[in-house]
């Protein structure tokens, strides 16, 4: 099909997309004025049942957990995905990351490596700290995770691939974030059989207010960050990896 | 606000849906497709989040006493399911831009209209 013939009916059908999505958010309520009955009724007993003060929180990792466990398998099989491609891409060959003197680590100075370590060492601590507050802040194991995993690319800017590869172990961080997958579902299957259903909240609550509140929430929330931590770090490694090359690509 | 107005952020995700898939359609370049994909994906956080707004209201995080349990905020639900959906959205999108690398291994291009239906 030709680009012409191609926009045409991309025109035609979006036109007839675009009704329908149309009719549909004119049937919503105006911007701002509506709250369903769902999300007043967990702000009014959140807090009263599950000692969180962040009912964000609450959702995802208690009343909604269920769904946060799909989520949470997609982005374990789309990190899995990503490492099966890669090892088949170049497997079997000897890959050399950039001598220390090649172009990219030409102007680092000693200077700049100390700071890069300091700084990875500092985002690391950051994405632990926006992990463990989950209960009482804005923060959580996804945000966090996320801010973890970046540590990787400090080290890389700072002191080229070849120091993060030996810093950064592959085979840990995969591992962690298989553990962190499973310790989820685990949890799931412990409260099973503790309380007879899937994902219940089945801990001591703790005091709302206290960092760690909100029983299996508080469990549930550090399984997803090292998962989401050890997955991001992992995923950054891979793609970085590919910067390496083969001996014939060298000459 | 008023009118029209009230209406404006459901017609942005629907602008963006749709400029997104405009992207994805005469996309020359693969990487080009997935960040269009990533567009057509963000409309349903703009969807989601303006779904759950609540004028006048805080965030859905309490902070006894000044703001105790209970004070009016906006939609939790709503924010608890974008939050995941970023998160996994960028590991779909790393995934399918490292098949975009394999495919260029493979057939040493990125451009759509150049690559034929796979054989097995």
């Amino acid at each position: 099909m030709n680009d012409r013939a191609r926009t045409v009916l991309f025109l035609v059908s979006a036109a007839a997309v675009a009704a329908v999505l149309i009719e549909g958010i004119a049937g919503l309520s105006p911007f701002g004025t509506h709250q369903t009955a769902y999300a007043a009724m967990l702000l009014r007993v959140a807090v009263l049942e599950r000692h969180v003060l962040n009912v964000a929180t609450a959702v995802n990792f208690d009343y909604r957990g269920f769904d946060t466990l799909g989520e949470e398998f997609i982005l374990f099989t789309s990190i899995a995905g990503v490492l099966i491609i890669f090892s088949e891409l170049r497997g079997g060959k000897t890959l050399y990351p950039e001598p220390m003197d090649g172009p990219a680590d030409r102007g680092r100075t000693a200077a700049i490596r100390a700071f890069a370590t300091g700084l990875a060492a500092f985002v690391a601590a950051m994405g632990m700290n926006v992990a463990l507050h989950t209960s009482i802040t804005p923060g959580g194991g996804f945000q966090g995770g996320a801010i973890f995993g970046s540590a990787v690319v400090c080290i890389y800017l700072g002191a080229g691939y070849a120091a993060l590869d030996r810093t950064a172990k592959k085979s840990l961080l995969d591992t962690l974030e298989a553990l962190g997958a499973a310790a989820f579902a685990l949890i799931g299957v412990a409260t099973a059989f503790l309380s007879g259903a899937f994902l219940k909240n089945s801990l001591p609550l703790g005091a709302a207010g206290s960092i760690p509140s909100g029983g299996t929430i508080f469990a549930i929330n550090a399984a997803v960050f090292v998962e989401v931590g050890c997955g991001f770090a992992l995923l950054l490694l891979l793609y970085l990896h590919q910067t390496c090359k083969t001996e014939e690509e060298q000459r | 606000m008023s009118g029209a107005l009230l209406y404006l952020p459901y017609a942005v995700a629907v602008w963006l849906f749709l400029a997104g898939a405009y992207g994805l359609v005469r996309s020359r370049h693969l990487v080009h497709s997935v960040l269009c994909l990533a567009v057509v994906q963000s409309s349903t956080y703009v969807l989601l989040l303006s779904i759950g707004f609540l004028a006048k209201a805080g965030a859905p995080i309490f902070n006894p006493p000044q703001v105790p349990p209970g004070s009016r905020s906006v939609d939790p639900v709503v924010q608890a399911l974008t939050l995941t959906d970023i998160v996994v959205g960028a590991t779909v999108t790393s995934l399918l831009l490292a098949m975009t690398i394999q495919i260029h291994r493979r057939k040493g291009t990125v451009d759509p209209h150049h690559l034929r239906l796979t054989r097995g």
